[in-house]
């Protein structure tokens, strides 16, 4: 299988340079300091229970913040860093197919970030059986899986620009106007929308179920609504009847944010002139 | 069924031709030199067999396999020394030709023999990325020597090598050729491949110009002289006179010396035509055109054919 042989050596390529210990320590101050910190503080609020639903809630936010800068930085070089070095020509000289450098280079690099969610989830595990009142470690295991399925999500973004575009610095860019668009102005962007179909005025009371889709249509909506699907949670529950605003649609959405990029992205790759 | 076959292939990159309309055979077997000055086409038609660049019309055929069509396979049966490559910083030497033995199903050479081979054992556990240029050539020559190809296909194969590297170079693709397999490399250096070529083509400007055995080319500069002629003054119109005389090509003129390139048999017959024009010949001297003259006069566009 040549996409494996590819895969294994961008894995490996990452134990060569560091990179991966470094995101695993990262990962590991991440959520383990999280998980003291929910521990050991009032964090979960008065009197209640300090339970590992209520810290996956915590994690999930905060690794919202984290995890999608991970993915990009991770995967935007991928295929166009060794375009523009010269090395890719080392690699298609061998016999794998384009399509399996860019497949084998989404799986290599998703290992990359895969292995420190996993351990570093593990050490917030570690450290939430300790200190909270209960742990749920079944929950927790699905939300650490789906977790990797948000990183997956945007390495898939980033190696998908990574073989769309012919240079590095064009790929960065698209990578970081994503992120800022998604992270930063995205919410602003689906009012600004809502204000314009209502005629330049904000309308009151409840959003209209396709905004409120809108406004969950990014790969971080799509991970905040499985959360709620894989962890129920009475408080989190929609609101609205639409089969697209129940938490399972959330695993669409990401599922979407995993296919869609790296095939166009491959599919552009393919019909390069390298 | 020929090594490589390529009908009609053009290629375009917006508003330049970089190939136009090339017809090229190698033969099974053969070692083939493809050559041609800096910027002919000979690595747009290289990254067109191994499908780094698709043609805008034709069709490339490498080892009864398209190029296009049925890549892999392709690359699975071809050892590649691409241009312009960069090596893997961080990969030592020999963890590049682990690579490429992981890579190419069916192959289990010894990265160590391979690596003496191409004579850089000591630098096995070196990383690569502290390689000289003539280092890494070597190091991806033997990436390209893993899994007995049938088809080796080698882009300026000498390039950062010194003369005795270059020397070695040319001793493993005859070993490649003596093993059967064919070997087709480019060059812009006529020593080289005059060296160890069965056939050339020539590349200028994206067309195929000439394409011969060595021998072939031999015959035909053969029967061509380089007649030099020091008179006591140049006559006005004696370049005329002189491109006059049947079996001339060419004639310049610097201060009172002529320069004709003309078939050997037509000497007699310049030196008399320079007289009739009133010019007294004091020295002349011929020289066998060689074969260097010959590439230059096919891939140097100054010349103007007679």
């Amino acid at each position: 299988m040549s996409w494996t042989v590819v895969a294994k050596k961008d894995f490996q390529d990452a134990v060569r340079a560091k990179s991966l210990w470094a995101l695993t320590a990262i990962f590991v101050l991440f959520a383990g300091g999280l998980s003291y910190a929910y521990g050991a503080t009032d964090l979960a609020g008065g009197n209640s229970d300090i339970t590992a639903i209520g810290f996956i809630g915590f994690l999930q936010s905060a690794g919202v913040l984290l995890v999608p800068i991970i993915g990009l930085l991770v995967g935007y070089k991928a295929v166009v860093g060794e375009r523009e070095s010269g090395s890719l020509k080392l690699l298609l000289g061998l016999p794998h197919s384009r399509r399996n450098v860019v497949f084998g280079k989404l799986v290599g690099r998703t290992l990359v970030v895969a292995v420190p969610i996993l351990v570093g989830y593990l050490a917030a595990a570690i450290i939430g059986i300790a200190l909270f009142d209960t742990f749920a470690f079944v929950d927790f295991i699905l939300f650490t899986l789906l977790t990797i399925g948000f990183g997956l999500a945007y390495i898939s973004i980033a190696v998908g620009f990574s073989s769309a575009m012919a240079s590095q610095s064009r790929a960065a860019a698209l990578a970081i106007g994503l992120w800022v668009m998604f992270q930063l102005g995205w919410q602003a962007l689906v009012i600004l929308v809502q204000w314009v179909v209502n005629g330049f005025s904000l309308p009151s009371g409840q959003m209209e179920p396709w905004l409120v889709l809108l406004l969950q249509i990014t790969p971080n909506g799509g991970y905040g609504m499985s959360t709620f699907f894989f962890i129920p949670d009475e408080a989190f529950t929609s609101q609205y009847d639409a089969f697209y605003l129940q938490d399972w649609f959330g695993l669409v959405i990401l599922a979407f944010w995993i296919v869609v990029p790296i095939t166009l992205g491959y599919l552009r790759f393919e019909r390069a002139d390298l | 069924m020929p090594a490589i076959d390529l009908q009609g292939v053009t290629k375009r990159f917006g508003d330049v031709t970089a190939l136009r309309d090339v017809d090229l055979t190698v033969e099974d077997g053969e070692i083939y030199g493809f050559l041609g000055p800096n910027g002919a086409g000979k690595s747009t038609t290289i990254n067109i067999l191994l499908d780094f660049i698709r043609p805008t019309s034709g069709t490339a055929n490498v080892l009864g396999y398209d190029a296009q069509a049925e890549t892999v396979e392709v690359r699975k049966h071809v050892g590649v020394l691409p241009d312009g490559f960069d090596v893997y910083d961080r990969l030592t030497g020999r963890q590049h030709v682990q690579f490429a033995i992981d890579s190419k199903p069916g192959a289990d050479d010894n990265p160590m023999a391979i690596l003496e081979r191409v004579g850089i054992p000591d630098a096995a556990d070196r990383k690569a990325g502290g390689y000289s240029k003539g280092m890494a050539q070597r190091l991806v020559l033997g990436m390209a020597l893993v899994g007995n190809p049938d088809l080796l296909i080698l882009d300026e194969p000498s390039t950062g090598l010194d003369p005795n590297g270059a020397r070695e170079m040319r001793e493993i693709i005859r070993e490649e050729r003596d093993r059967g397999a064919t070997v087709f490399f480019s060059s812009h250096i006529l020593d080289q491949v005059e060296a160890v070529c069965d056939r050339v083509g020539i590349l200028r400007q994206g067309e195929v110009v000439a394409e011969d055995t060595i021998e072939g080319l031999r015959e035909a500069v053969g029967g061509q002289a380089s007649l030099t002629v020091t008179v006591d003054r140049v006559p006005e119109d004696a370049v005329e006179t002189v491109m006059g005389v049947a079996g001339v090509s060419e004639v310049s003129v610097e201060g009172t010396e002529l320069t004709v390139a003309c078939e050997d048999s037509a000497k007699r017959d310049v030196l008399d035509a320079i007289e009739d024009a009133g010019a007294q010949v004091e020295t002349f001297g011929t020289e066998r055109a060689s074969l260097e003259d010959l590439f230059m006069h096919y891939t140097n566009s100054e010349v103007v054919d007679a």
